[in-house]
């Protein structure tokens, strides 16, 4: 089934290129951050020249990332997307909408210049590849979990949206994060707040539970607890804060989140810290190697309407790492129903602790990846590494 | 072009990189399709891996830290030097001198080079090639600690010969595979003073370069062999080409005729560090290597495999990849690059190591 709706994209580019006498043709499909070819049709290409093919895949990056169309009347004077080369070829893409969100896109390549007539008739197309590039994320999404709707992936998107884009650069720490989403909505949460006295608060967050309920909550977490970190609040204070405001919503739902509170500050090299229930972050010791827990006692948000938390304060050392996470990376299973466990995590980071921090979160999630296999990943996984110069 | 595992070879294949003996010696040149006789014959002399053409992924295009003509007239110096060594206790330096310094000179223009290739070659037998490699991931290593040219030239003079004393001794026992009788491990314990025995008398070969021979099995600890010397006792020189030429013998040889990928090569010297290797130079060395070579199949968490076909200097976890089969497994025809430093919401899930054409 899937292989003949494949072929069949892959027919539709070829069709439109020979009908419309185009160079190249090519529909993509959307996926959360990320993109899928379906078809692609490029006359006379050949796998020893990638140029268009390359191109192909930036200029649907950026329809489908900002969800308007690209028209580049010849390709020759845009250095956009192309670079260095040139090519002599008019360029029209355009986003496939489905009720107005975009879920795939289409780009047409022309010899000449695409005059008003063509251009009609692309758009034409791209309005009717709508419906068929709508069953297929449906068909897509089925396959892995059947009540899946359509409002959830908005729900999912909306709340990837929360996280964010940027990570703040401080003095004297290099920080990197790795989400790896479930294909289901479930309340992973972190955050990074630069606060008014240039400290850095770092939160990480799990509602239990899952679904649109826990995506809401997760949503409102985040504003309070942006709202309380911005003005230097102790941790254990900010917890007590973050408690307080969220245990009406929270008990009136029977729901709880954990969260890990970190402020860094710069000048000290001081991490100060408190935690609602949540798992432990991971130190290991630049120095000596030595492996052990920012512990932290304290009930999860949303126990009791009034919660004191406790502090605690560590000095950084030069080349010391911290790894905040969500029990979704120690919880992973592999095929024999094994967790990925903290002490593995202790070890592959000590092995990978004189790569730059990049090269550790992707060293640390291929060796996750590989732990899990097979085995479907039931639960969103997060980590944040904080490495001090 | 790609790394295929020897056992996944097929008749018909067409090679993309020659693959070189440990003589230094061409094996099979690039562009030759292999037939059974030569599968046969290449798993005899133990290559793990070969690189070969993949017409559906096309061209790799690639800049090797060093041009070939450089490497084969290192190789060719090398076995020069080991044969007059042999026959007269003796060599010609002038050589060796400008071969070190084409080396140098090359690899300081290439400077923003990770080593993207990893050379497969035979196991159990000492030849030129491993000294070669050596060099070049000690210079590289050299250049990131800031040495200066003449540095860097005493440097790989040492790396190239750091194995000479070797030739000194029987060549039976050479090619012997272990387990070694105490008395035999003995006599192999002794090529670091023959060799070092060998270059210090040598007009031209600066003492800094000798040591090299001398000190390459000391280990930081001071476990080491031959005076069990600890730390910065050990000259810097060898303790950079220590690391180099086991990280060298590790992925080029393998385990056990099973490939050691270059991830799984940072994690061993890691877990040596500071027992055997000096962890400030383990540390700027690791960040020399490109985690993921040129020719490696990657599967994507996108679902979909991919080629990696450009290495990236500042993010070696990061490459640039060429998608060729979706996430249904289905071939993408004609193949499309992501450059993974540029799309964060990619990453590499896993190896593929056994992907066939």
């Amino acid at each position: 089934m899937r292989e003949n709706i494949e072929a069949s994209y892959e027919t539709i580019c070829r069709e439109i290129c020979r009908k419309l006498d185009l160079h190249c043709c090519s529909i993509w499909f959307k996926e959360i951050n990320r993109q899928q070819r379906l078809g692609y049709f490029e006359k006379e290409g050949s796998t020893d020249d990638l140029t268009i093919s390359n191109l192909d895949f930036e200029i649907n990056k950026h329809v489908l990332e900002h969800k308007v169309p690209v028209v580049i009347e010849n390709l020759k004077n845009d250095k956009r997307f192309l670079g260095v080369k040139t090519i002599p070829l008019s360029v029209r893409a355009n986003p496939i909408l489905h009720d107005n969100s975009v879920i795939g896109s289409i780009t047409f390549y022309n010899q000449d210049r695409i005059n008003e007539v063509l251009r009609d008739v692309i758009d034409s197309i791209a309005v009717e590849l709508a419906f068929g590039l709508e069953q297929l994320q449906y068909n897509f999404t089925a396959s892995r979990q059947k009540k899946l709707r359509k409002e959830l992936n908005t729900a999912r998107i909306i709340q990837q949206s929360l996280l964010p884009k940027q990570i703040p650069e401080v003095q004297g720490i290099t920080l990197g994060v790795r989400f790896i989403p479930t294909y289901e909505i479930s309340g992973d949460y972190y955050d990074f707040i630069i606060t008014d006295h240039q400290n850095l608060g770092i939160v990480v967050g799990d509602v239990m539970g899952k679904g649109i309920p826990a995506a809401l909550l997760m949503g409102i977490a985040r504003t309070i607890t942006r709202s309380i970190a911005r003005h230097d609040l102790v941790p254990h204070m900010a917890l007590s804060e973050i408690n307080s405001s969220l245990f009406p919503d929270l008990s009136n739902q029977g729901m709880f989140l954990t969260m890990f509170f970190a402020l860094y500050n710069p000048q000290q090299k001081a991490l100060l810290y408190a935690s609602a229930g949540h798992n432990p972050p991971i130190i290991l010791e630049g120095g000596s190697e030595k492996i052990g827990l920012l512990k932290s006692r304290g009930i999860f948000i949303g126990g009791c309407p009034k919660l004191s938390y406790n502090l605690q304060t560590r000095k950084l050392g030069s080349g010391d790492l911290v790894i905040f996470y969500t029990d979704g990376l120690t919880e992973a299973k592999n095929h024999q129903g094994e967790q990925f466990g903290v002490e593995r995590v202790a070890e592959i980071l000590k092995e990978y602790r004189y790569c730059e921090v990049p090269a550790m979160l992707d060293c640390l999630t291929m060796r996750l990846m590989q732990f899990i296999g097979d085995r479907e990943q039931s639960d969103d996984i997060t980590f944040i590494v904080l490495k001090a110069e | 072009m790609r790394i295929i595992p020897i056992d996944k070879v097929k008749p018909g294949m067409v090679i993309a990189r020659a693959v070189i003996g440990s003589k230094g010696e061409i094996l099979l040149s690039s562009g030759v399709k292999i037939d059974e006789t030569y599968i046969k014959r290449i798993k005899e002399i133990g290559v793990p891996a070969l690189y070969i053409r993949d017409g559906n992924i096309g061209k790799v295009e690639y800049d090797d830290v060093i041009s070939e003509q450089t490497r084969q007239e290192a190789l060719k110096v090398t076995k020069d030097v080991m044969n007059s060594v042999r026959l007269s206790s003796d060599f010609d330096f002038k050589k060796v001198k400008k071969v070190v310094d084409d080396l140098v000179s090359e690899l300081l223009t290439s400077k923003d080079l990770l080593i993207a290739l990893v050379d497969m070659r035979a196991a159990n037998e000492v030849g030129f090639f491993h000294g070669v490699n050596t060099t070049v991931l000690s210079v590289i290593t050299g250049i990131a600690m800031g040495y200066d040219t003449k540095k860097l030239g005493q440097l790989a003079c040492g790396a190239l010969f750091h194995d000479i004393g070797t030739i000194m001794l029987p060549p039976e026992l050479m090619k012997k595979q272990a387990p070694l009788s105490a008395e035999e491990n003995e006599q192999i314990m002794k090529h670091p003073e023959l060799g070092f025995n060998i270059l210090r008398k040598k007009e031209g070969v600066s003492l800094m370069s000798a040591h090299v021979a001398l000190q390459h099995h000391e280990k930081y600890d001071g476990t080491g062999y031959p005076r069990g010397l600890a730390g910065d006792d050990i000259s810097e020189f060898a303790r950079i080409v220590a690391i180099a030429a086991i990280y060298d013998n590790l992925v080029s040889i393998g385990v056990e005729a099973k490939r050691v990928l270059p991830h799984q090569a940072i994690e061993h010297l890691t877990l040596y560090s500071d027992k055997w290797f000096d962890a400030q130079i383990l540390q700027v060395f690791i960040r020399t290597i490109a985690v993921f070579p040129l020719g490696t199949v990657v599967l994507l968490n996108s679902g979909e495999t991919a080629l990696v076909t450009k290495v990236n200097k500042k993010y070696p976890t990061r490459p640039v990849v060429r998608v060729f089969k979706n996430k249904g497994g289905r071939r993408v025809n004609p193949p499309f690059e992501i450059d993974l430093a540029k799309n964060q919401a990619y990453f590499v899930q896993n190896i593929i190591i056994d992907d066939e054409p």
